[in-house]
C-alpha cells in the first residue's frame, strides 16, 4: 500500500480547519470590536479586544431570561422527544402492527411541509387551550416542548429507527425465556443497547429546538421568549448591534459545544449504529 | 464638544443602553389624579408590541416603569424586529386573541389599520369616558405629524405619536468647511462648496467627493445611497425621499383619477419627471460605496457614521447619534443638516400645501379594539403624551409635541445637529408622512420584482417605470380601487 505524505495530510487538514473554523473566528472578531469599528475599518484581523459587548449580554438580565428559556425548552423538548420516541420505535419495531411502514412513513410527512405552514394553526391552537382561566398555552415553556414535538418527533423516530432495529430480537426472546418482564426486557436490555442512539437523538432534537426562530417569533412574547428570537432586538431602526448579536452568538455556541463535546463518542457511535447490519 | 451637550447626548444613551433610571429624574405634574385613576385597575398588566428603536427602549426601560409606580399599572413592552412586529400585531388583532394593549403603529401602515376597524377611536373614547382624561395632555400640542393617524372622515386620533422625524440631508461639516477641499471644489466647479440645493449641484458634490477619495486613497464617497437591490427599503428611498424633490407626490399615484398611476390615466409613476428623478438617483448611486446596493435604512446612518460619505439623505431618527454618540459615530461634531436638493418649483408647491419636499418618518401606540384592557391603556397613552416626559425622550431625535421644541435639552442639541430641531419646528410643515392609501404594501409588493429589476440594470428606467405604472393600475383594479 502506498504511503500517504504527512505533509499533504497535515496541509489537508490545515485547510478543513481553517474552513471549518474560520466562520467562528470571524464571529468572534466582530464580537470583540466596538460599534464605530465594524464599518470603518472591517478587517477580519483580531487588534485587540473589546470586551464590552459579553459584558453588556452578560448583564442583561433580559438576554439572561431568554438563554434560561431556550435551555428549558431545548432540554424538555429534546427529553420528551427522545422518550417518545425511543418508546414509539420500539412498538413499531418489536411488534407486528398492521400498517406499520404506513405509520412511519406518515410520522415523517411533518417535516415535509416548512415550519411556516403550521405557524397560523399552531397560533390559533394554542390560543385556544386553556390551562388556568385565561392562561393559554400561548407564550408559556411548556407550550413551546409541546410545539417543537412536531417537527422534532419524527425526526427522533426515524432516527432511532435503525438503532432498534439494529438490535437483534433474539436478545429480547432469550430475556423473556428468562422469564424477564416486558419493562424489564426494554429497561434492561434494549435501552442500554440503545444508548448511543439515544445520544445521538438527544444532541440533534436539542440543537434543532435550541436554534429554532420562526415558531419561537410568532408564539412568543414576554414568558417564553427564547435567546434566536431575543437576536432580533437588536436589528433596529437606528442600525444592527452587530457586536452584541455576535457576543450574543457566541454564547449560543457554548451550551452546544459543551453538550457534543461530552456526548461525542456516543454521536459517533450512533451515526453508524446499524450500518452494516445485513 | 460641549459639555452641556454631551451630558445632554450621554443621557440617551445611558437611558436607553443601560436601563438608566431616568424616570426618578422626571417630575410629573398632577400625581394624585394619575395615583386615583390607576387605583381602578389593580392588577392589570398592559402589554405592547414595538420595533426595536431608541424610542420604544425608552418606553419599556424608563416610562413604563414610571407609569408603574404611579398608577400600580404594570406595562410590558415587546421588542422586535420590524416585520416580526407587525405580524405578531396583525396576527393578534384579526384572531382578536386581545395579547396587545398597545401595537406601534407606522404612518405607512395606519390606514389599512383603519380599514379594517383594528384601531380604537381615541379622542372619542377619551370624550366619552371624561374621568379617563388626563390633565396635561392635549391633542392640540402634538406636531402636525399626528395628522398622519387622524381617521379621514372624523378627525379623531387613531393613534398616539411616540417617534417622529424628517428624513434630511446631512453633510460633513468637517469636509465641507476644508479650505484646501473648498479650494478645489471652486476650482473644479467654478462655484463655492456649500449644501447642495439643486440635484445639479448635490451631482457635482458628490462626484467631486468620490473623485477625491479615489485620488487621496480615502475611504470617502460623494453620496449614500440606500439601493438595496431586493429590499422594500430601496423603493421607499425613490417614492418618499428622491421622487418628490423633482415633484412626483404619492408615489405617483392620482386619487383624484381614479387612481391612475400611469400618466395616460392622469397619474405620474411613469412621468418624465419620475424617469428623471430615477436616472438621477441611479447615477449617484452608481458612484456612492459599494455598499450601498445592500443599504436598507439602517446601513446608509451607519455608512454615514462611518465616515464614508460626504453627504446623504438620511432618516432623522439617526442625527442624534451620528452627531453625538462617539462609541457609534466617526463623525461626532461635524454633522451639518440641510434641506433635501429640489427642482425648481417643489419648493413652492409645498409651501402652497400642494407637495412635500421630504418623508416625516416615524410611528405611534394604537389601541387595539381587541385589547381587553382598554381604559387602563388609555392612560398609558396619554401618559405618553404628557410635555413632562418628552425632553429625554426628545435626545433620540424625536419630537411629537410642539411644546417640546422650547425645552432646554432639546435646545442644546438643536445646536449641535446644526439646527435640525428647528428645521423640523419650522419646516416640517414642508415634508409629509406615506400616503394616505390602504393598499399600501399591495402596491409596494406589486411593483417592487420590477423596481429591484431596473437597480440591477436588467430593465432600462423608462421601461420600468411604464411596467411599474401599469402593475400599480392592475393591482388596485383586483383590489376594487380603479373602476
Amino acid at each position: 500500500m502506498k504511503k500517504r505524505n504527512p505533509w499533504l495530510q497535515t496541509l489537508f487538514w490545515v485547510i478543513i480547519s481553517f474552513l471549518t473554523l474560520f466562520p467562528i473566528y470571524w464571529l468572534f472578531v466582530i464580537s470583540v470590536k466596538p460599534a464605530v469599528d465594524l464599518f470603518s475599518t472591517p478587517d477580519i484581523i483580531l487588534r485587540g479586544a473589546y470586551w464590552q459587548n459579553y459584558v453588556d449580554v452578560w448583564t442583561d438580565r433580559t438576554l439572561r431570561g431568554y438563554m434560561l428559556n431556550s435551555l428549558i425548552i431545548s432540554s424538555g423538548n429534546a427529553l420528551l422527544c427522545t422518550t417518545l420516541g425511543f418508546f414509539a420505535c420500539y412498538a413499531l419495531t418489536r411488534f407486528n402492527l398492521g400498517g406499520k411502514e404506513s405509520i412511519f412513513f406518515w410520522t415523517i410527512t411533518n417535516r415535509m411541509a416548512p415550519p411556516a405552514v403550521f405557524l397560523l394553526p399552531l397560533f390559533l391552537l394554542m390560543t385556544q387551550v386553556y390551562r388556568i382561566g385565561d392562561f393559554t398555552l400561548l407564550d408559556t415553556r411548556f407550550g413551546m416542548i409541546m410545539v417543537y414535538c412536531t417537527f422534532n418527533l419524527p425526526f427522533a423516530i426515524w432516527t432511532l429507527r435503525p438503532t432498534l432495529d439494529g438490535i437483534p430480537r433474539e436478545l429480547d426472546e432469550a430475556a423473556y425465556v428468562d422469564g424477564a418482564s416486558s419493562w424489564k426486557v426494554i429497561s434492561e436490555v434494549v435501552f442500554p443497547l440503545c444508548r448511543p442512539g439515544l445520544a445521538v437523538t438527544l444532541i440533534l432534537t436539542w440543537v434543532f429546538a435550541w436554534n429554532e426562530y420562526l415558531l419561537a417569533a410568532t408564539l412568543t412574547n414576554f414568558n417564553a421568549r427564547t435567546l434566536t428570537t431575543g437576536l432580533s432586538e437588536y436589528v433596529t431602526t437606528t442600525g444592527t448591534e452587530w457586536g452584541i448579536m455576535a457576543a450574543i452568538s457566541v454564547f449560543t455556541l457554548i451550551p452546544a459545544l459543551i453538550v457534543f463535546t461530552m456526548v461525542q463518542r456516543h454521536i459517533v457511535a450512533g451515526l453508524t449504529f446499524g450500518a452494516v447490519k445485513g | 464638544m460641549k459639555i452641556a451637550f454631551r451630558t445632554g447626548a450621554s443621557a440617551l444613551a445611558l437611558c436607553l443602553a443601560a436601563g438608566f433610571a431616568g424616570a426618578q429624574d422626571m417630575t410629573i405634574e398632577n400625581q394624585d389624579w394619575w395615583q386615583e385613576a390607576g387605583a381602578k385597575f389593580e392588577g392589570v398588566t398592559l402589554r405592547g408590541v414595538t420595533e426595536s428603536t431608541p424610542p420604544s427602549n425608552f418606553v419599556g426601560d424608563v416610562l413604563a416603569p414610571k407609569f408603574e409606580e404611579l398608577t400600580g399599572i404594570r406595562v410590558e413592552v415587546e421588542t422586535t424586529s420590524w416585520d416580526q412586529m407587525y405580524d405578531k400585531a396583525i396576527k393578534d388583532m384579526e384572531a382578536g386573541t386581545g395579547i396587545y394593549d398597545m401595537v406601534y403603529i407606522e404612518q405607512d401602515i395606519v390606514y389599512a389599520y383603519l380599514a379594517r376597524d383594528f384601531l380604537v377611536n381615541t379622542t372619542k373614547a377619551l370624550a366619552e369616558k371624561s374621568e379617563l382624561k388626563a390633565p396635561g395632555y392635549d391633542e392640540a400640542n402634538f406636531t402636525t405629524f399626528a395628522d398622519n393617524f387622524r381617521g379621514a372622515e372624523d378627525g379623531d386620533l387613531y393613534g398616539i405619536p411616540m417617534e417622529a422625524f424628517i428624513k434630511i440631508y446631512l453633510y460633513r461639516t468637517d469636509l465641507f468647511g476644508d479650505a484646501d477641499i473648498q479650494a478645489a471644489f471652486k476650482e473644479q466647479t467654478g462655484r463655492d462648496l456649500a449644501p447642495a440645493t439643486t440635484h445639479k449641484e448635490y451631482a457635482e458634490i458628490a462626484q467631486f467627493f468620490t473623485a477625491y477619495g479615489e485620488e487621496n486613497d480615502m475611504d470617502l464617497w460623494g453620496t449614500t445611497a440606500q439601493a438595496h437591490t431586493g429590499h422594500p427599503a430601496s423603493w421607499y428611498e425613490f417614492f418618499e425621499s428622491v421622487a418628490p424633490t423633482y415633484g412626483v407626490f404619492d408615489w405617483g399615484i392620482n386619487p383624484g383619477e381614479n387612481y391612475g398611476a400611469s400618466v395616460e390615466n392622469g397619474g405620474e409613476m411613469n412621468s418624465d419627471a419620475a424617469k428623471e428623478a430615477l436616472t438621477w438617483w441611479l447615477s449617484m448611486r452608481d458612484i456612492a460605496p459599494p455598499e450601498s446596493v445592500q443599504s436598507t435604512w439602517t446601513e446608509v446612518a451607519t455608512t454615514f457614521a462611518a465616515g464614508r460619505v460626504a453627504q446623504g439623505l438620511v432618516y432623522g431618527e439617526n442625527a442624534a447619534w451620528i452627531a453625538a454618540d462617539e462609541t457609534k459615530s466617526r463623525v461626532v461634531g461635524n454633522v451639518g443638516v440641510a434641506l433635501p436638493p429640489l427642482q425648481e418649483g417643489v419648493m413652492a408647491a409645498a409651501e402652497a400645501g400642494g407637495g412635500y419636499i421630504g418623508y416625516y418618518d416615524g410611528g405611534a401606540f394604537g389601541l387595539p379594539a381587541t385589547s381587553k384592557n382598554q381604559d387602563a391603556a388609555l392612560l398609558f397613552l396619554q401618559f405618553m403624551a404628557l410635555p413632562e416626559v418628552q425632553e429625554q425622550w426628545a435626545m433620540a431625535s424625536r419630537i411629537t409635541l410642539d411644546s417640546t421644541y422650547d425645552t432646554p435639552m432639546v435646545k442644546e442639541l438643536d445646536e449641535e445637529l446644526g439646527g435640525y430641531f428647528t428645521m423640523m419646528k419650522d419646516q416640517g410643515y414642508l415634508f409629509k408622512g406615506a400616503p394616505e392609501y390602504p393598499f399600501h404594501r399591495q402596491v409596494l409588493e406589486a411593483t417592487a420584482p420590477t423596481f429591484y429589476s431596473i437597480l440591477t440594470g436588467d430593465t432600462p428606467v423608462s421601461e420600468g417605470l411604464d411596467k411599474m405604472a401599469a402593475e400599480a393600475e392592475a393591482e388596485l383594479k383586483t383590489l376594487g380601487y380603479r373602476e
